[in-house]
């Protein structure tokens, strides 16, 4: 095994950069749309844990999981086996891309346990992704949906910080696409992005 | 008779042969426990203490609708609860993994052995709590780390405990538990603990080859998780702890 981050010391600063723009993206976030501060805290607190998590775990060189990533955020979650469904070619991600997915998918999740797709006893959510060639490039197209939740009155009318990082974040720092919807029944967020072969890039 | 309790023993003090020989005495209530089969069920009276002697036992719990949670595993040379007797009723199970030889010490043989031997009380209060830090470390376990740190944590702390009675091989003990009750004693579901498994042998820190695991590198194992051994207590023998270090990193 052989760990990024005692690999060589470049590739360190990298990823402390790349932690930095994860917290100022958080940060610009929560500043223009500050809700009750107990409640910003809140969420502050498990965006850094997520950010923690995926930045302190150490990363193979040759990338990471993504059905792995996706399980341990439902798990983090407390998510039953019987309450999702995941499918998918293996994917092994970058550093940067996993971390981005991995904030994504815990923004995705938090707001399944609050607005009822991880609450609600029929709710299901299912996540499924495959790879395609596009001009010579692999493309991730990833989907997290959710069925049969009834959506609340209290789901976000504004856009809330998910649909910021999955269709303004994701489209610039990994260079992809994605779309976040609210449908009468849950949420179905899609994700695009291109893959770089992992085992010799590490940015 | 080579008592694994007796040898479990000797990573905290060196114990007399009359003490040593007190133990044996107690231990010859013997019985054969075959795999998957409980040796005492919740709810059952708890009698004598049980002590594991060959084979591997865990501790578990079953909600009603039948998830169960495995809340401690039992290596040789481990007690089920010194003091259990003091309770009536078992509030959890014990069951037999692999097929294990169990001996139960009568409360009558426990006592009388602390009445009589203070060095080897001390012993059996060391084992007590050394169980008990185990117990704390895997709360830790399902409640902060991931799916691969619990997994990793779990695989180092096994061959300590191997070590510690002296029933590893360099760097590879037997592990008789199927994923299912990898997942019961993790948290996670029978999927995750399958994709965690793959990832370990992938990143090559360990294989399984049947009932055995092996621990490919020791040192990259004990960093994924942040192992940090001490939890053991098994310093009390500072040769020991350094032949794995050595033994990790080679």
């Amino acid at each position: 095994m052989d760990f990024v981050e005692v690999s060589n010391v470049t590739a360190l600063n990298q990823r402390m950069r790349r932690v930095l723009s994860v917290f100022r993206t958080v940060a610009a976030h929560m500043s223009k749309h500050s809700g009750p501060s107990g409640e910003s805290a809140l969420h502050l607190s498990g965006r850094i844990g997520a950010i923690g998590r995926i930045v302190l775990a150490p990363i193979f060189a040759d990338g990471v999981d993504l059905e792995l990533l996706v399980l341990d955020e439902l798990l983090l979650h407390a998510a039953r086996p019987e309450q999702f469904s995941i499918s998918g070619v293996e994917v092994r991600l970058a550093p940067k891309a996993a971390e981005w997915m991995s904030l994504a998918i815990h923004e995705l999740a938090t707001n399944a346990v609050k607005y009822g797709a991880l609450s609600q006893s029929r709710a299901k959510i299912r996540v499924a992704w495959d790879v395609e060639i596009r001009l010579g490039v692999r493309i991730l197209r990833f989907e997290w949906l959710e069925t049969a939740v009834r959506m609340t009155d209290e789901a976000p009318l504004v856009p809330g910080f998910g649909s910021e990082l999955v269709e303004r974040v994701i489209a610039r720092e990994l260079k992809g696409e994605g779309k976040m919807l609210f449908l009468a029944d849950g949420v179905r967020c899609s994700i695009d992005i291109p893959l770089s072969d992992s085992r010799h890039r590490h940015e | 008779m080579n008592n694994p309790l007796l040898r479990k023993l000797s990573n905290f003090t060196a114990l007399s042969e009359e003490e040593s020989a007190a133990i044996d005495e107690c231990c010859k209530d013997v019985r054969e426990v075959g795999a998957r089969e409980d040796v005492i069920a919740q709810g059952d009276r708890t009698g004598g203490v049980k002590l594991l002697l060959e084979g591997f036992a865990c501790r578990y719990k079953t909600l009603e609708d039948g998830r169960r949670q495995i809340v401690a595993y039992f290596v040789p040379g481990d007690l089920c609860d010194l003091r259990v007797f003091i309770l009536k009723r078992m509030d959890h199970s014990i069951g037999a993994i692999a097929p294990s030889k169990i001996a139960t010490i009568s409360p009558d043989n426990v006592l009388r052995l602390m009445h009589t031997y203070p060095t080897l009380t001390t012993a059996l209060w060391w084992s007590t709590l050394v169980e008990e830090a185990i117990a704390r470390e895997w709360i830790v376990n399902v409640g902060q780390r991931n799916a691969l740190e619990r997994m990793a944590h779990l695989f180092c702390e096994l061959l300590y405990r191997y070590r510690a009675v002296g029933l590893n091989q360099d760097l590879s003990c037997t592990l008789p538990l199927t994923q299912v009750e990898l997942a019961e004693t993790l948290g996670l579901s029978s999927v995750h603990v399958n994709r965690t498994l793959q990832e370990l042998r992938r990143q090559q820190l360990i294989t399984l080859n049947g009932r055995t695991l092996t621990i490919q590198n020791l040192r990259a194992l004990e960093e994924l998780s942040l192992f940090n051994a001490e939890y053991l207590h098994l310093d009390y023998s500072a040769e020991k702890h350094r032949d794995v270090e050595r033994e990790g990193t080679g």
